[in-house]
């Protein structure tokens, strides 16, 4: 349970089930996934072959403005005989059409690959922005290759290179891209609800930054600043000074952008960031507050023997002690 | 066990056994009642406060022990060397106090300047063995450092594994 | 007629409570201010020529009960300072404490507490609390009981 699963589940059984199924059902099902995304799975109109699925995104707008549209089209276009994209329900932004009448007619392989293609949905969503500074990457790479990168009109090109902005979790939190010729910025800005959150976090990120030195040498740097958000973004963030903010930096290197399965297995990775860190100051505080109830539970244990009612006429503990009827007395519950 | 903790604790240990002397006490100001005196305003009443006693280990460890004539009020300082062992420190205590009436003697605030305090009366000792009352306390405070430094241990360790397990992936 | 259940009868009665200072013993010392600050000068003296037990006893007999705070104070600092060189200059305090009589063994407890509830003194807590086990050893719990229950205050 170290890593967070990318698809959902959820959305994965729903359709597994509708394909499966010997006879149509009428279906209508709404689930929800990491960053206030919300699916919606029902049946169009009284025709029970055909099912509308739908996608809300939290950042959607920003998304549109870095072309998720179209890369969507694109992912999905291979299911173009049974998959088609359809107006947006109200309330969603994205919606497709299902025509199962069609698809149960297909093989395994093409069901199994629709299956897990539509489960990462919310992945692919998300992906559209950074499919896009990576691309801009690689223009970047190729016109600066031959060219002396170190002088200084480059530098201040570079640096003039605009900032990919997806506000995913509303105005708080966000994650900024910038691209460059011989890496990738990614920079996410998160929000520490409580004061032993913040602190877990940086116990936590203090780590992702020492990992890279320590042992994972081939990982992207990471770089953890407080408060402060770092200079390549400084001007395209609206900052309003924040005690419980954090901004987190990962410069991808090209060989974390060598395309293909790496790239597309990057962008997964990277995007469910939050999700993970999150997700791992959960545990710990979780098994802290265990131990903690465990502990606890010693303490009791210790003071009870002050009571002399628990005492035998040994001066012994007595654990455990029954009624007549054999029912126990619970010492000690914490 | 490091070599200034035992007498700490040997000290905490003979002033509380010293302390730990109480007897019924109604209120000398208010009819019919009857409250640890440690507790109330004792302006008119300073004869039944004792002087308080000091112990301190260093500037971050202390335990301060108010008798009186029918309550002592104990609050210990808990080590806290930086921010981690701050956190986990408040956290405990806060998860301790929210069941201070499991413990009997847990005082629910912790007085100023220390992180939690225990009030033992009189009708504590008339229930409770005095000796094994002060054990309590003294394994109280064994057990809390150990605990707490285990904490910060295992959340270094978890994080460790949980940034490796992070960043492997990428390559 | 006057309404009596508005008199203020602990005004009337006032006197039936104890004030702090009521309950300070009676203390027959004639120790002038000169006197103090000379016995505190006496005490650095024997410590720069090495008679530690002298000069341990010396601030044990005269502790300032009848000073205010400033003066007690400054005659902490001092006991602090006897305290920290003779157990830097010497391993074992048990037979000083041994050679002590019960009244100044009273009293080192009273400066011990004392001491550790200082912020000088509780940096050094650790060769206080050496100190503390050690006499606690040699003479039981009486001198805590003591000090407790002791109005002459250092």
């Amino acid at each position: 349970m170290l890593q967070i699963e990318q698809n959902n589940l959820l959305l994965e059984k729903t359709i597994t089930e509708l394909i499966n199924s010997e006879d149509l059902k009428t279906v209508e099902r709404l689930f929800t996934d990491f960053d206030f995304t919300t699916y919606h799975v029902s049946n169009l109109s009284d025709e029970k072959s055909l099912i509308l699925v739908s996608i809300y995104v939290k950042c959607w707008n920003d998304l549109v403005k870095y072309g998720v549209e179209s890369y969507l089209d694109s992912k999905y276009s291979k299911f173009s005989k049974f998959l088609t994209k359809t107006s947006q329900e109200s309330g969603y932004d994205y919606s497709f059409n299902l025509d199962l009448s069609i698809l149960k007619q297909e093989s395994i392989e093409v069901q199994d690959e629709l299956i897990s293609e539509l489960s990462n949905l919310k992945r692919n969503c998300i992906a559209a922005p950074f499919e896009q500074a990576f691309k801009r990457y690689d223009e970047l790479a190729q016109a600066y290759a031959n060219v002396d990168v170190y002088s200084e009109e480059v530098k201040q090109e570079l640096s003039n290179e605009s900032v990919l902005t997806i506000n995913y979790r509303g105005m708080d939190e966000s994650i900024y891209i910038k691209p460059s010729f011989d890496r990738v910025t990614v920079i996410f800005s998160t929000i520490f609800k409580d004061e032993t959150d913040k602190i877990f976090g940086k116990v936590f990120l203090q780590e992702f930054v020492d990992a890279r030195r320590r042992s994972v040498q081939t990982a992207p740097q990471v770089l953890y600043s407080h408060n402060e958000p770092p200079l390549d973004i400084k001007s395209s963030v609206n900052h309003h000074p924040n005690e419980n903010q954090g901004f987190v930096t990962f410069v991808l290197f090209p060989r974390h952008l060598t395309k293909g399965d790496r790239r597309d297995n990057c962008i997964s990775h990277i995007q469910f960031f939050r999700n993970y860190f999150h997700y791992h100051i959960k545990c710990a505080k979780a098994y802290m507050h265990s131990r903690m109830r465990f502990r606890v539970k010693e303490f009791l244990r210790v003071l009870n023997r002050a009571k002399p009612e628990n005492l035998d006429e040994d001066g012994k503990v007595i654990e455990n002690r029954k009624t007549a009827s054999g029912r126990r007395f619970e010492i000690g519950r914490a | 066990m490091s070599q200034s903790l035992k007498p700490y604790l040997t000290a905490v240990r003979s002033s509380l056994t010293a302390a730990i002397c109480l007897e019924d006490f109604s209120s000398q100001l208010v009819e019919r009642h009857n409250r640890p005196e440690i507790e109330v305003d004792n302006t008119h009443t300073p004869e039944l406060i004792l002087n308080p006693m000091a112990i301190a280990r260093n500037e971050n460890e202390k335990v301060l022990i108010e008798p009186s004539i029918n309550s002592v009020r104990v609050s210990i300082k808990i080590k806290q060397a930086d921010e981690i062992e701050q956190i986990l420190v408040h956290q405990f205590t806060r998860f301790l106090t929210s069941r201070a009436e499991n413990f009997f003697i847990l005082r629910r605030v912790p007085i100023k300047g220390y992180d939690i305090s225990f009030l033992v009366t009189n009708f504590h000792t008339e229930q409770m063995l005095k000796d094994k009352l002060v054990d309590f306390i003294i394994e109280f405070m064994e057990e809390v450092d150990k605990e707490i430094s285990e904490m910060k241990l295992f959340l270094n360790a978890r994080a460790r594994v949980i940034a490796e397990a992070y960043l492997t992936p990428f390559d | 007629m006057e309404d009596w259940r508005r008199i203020d009868i602990d005004a009337l009665e006032a006197d039936n409570f104890l004030t702090k200072e009521e309950l300070v013993p009676s203390i027959d010392s004639n120790l002038s201010l000169q006197d103090i600050s000379n016995i505190i000068n006496e005490c650095r003296n024997y410590l720069t020529k090495g008679k530690f037990l002298e000069s341990l006893q010396l601030g044990l007999d005269n502790p300032p009960y009848l000073f205010d705070q400033s003066v007690k104070d400054q005659y902490n600092e001092l006991m602090f300072e006897v305290l920290c060189s003779i157990k830097n200059n010497n391993n074992d305090v048990s037979p000083i404490i041994k050679n002590l009589s019960t009244k100044q063994q009273d009293v080192l407890i009273k400066y011990l507490y004392k001491i550790m509830n200082t912020s000088y003194g509780s940096k050094q807590g650790g060769l206080m609390l050496v100190w503390f086990e050690k006499t606690i050893e040699i003479t039981g719990l009486g001198p805590i009981i003591r000090f407790m229950s002791d109005r002459r205050t250092v």
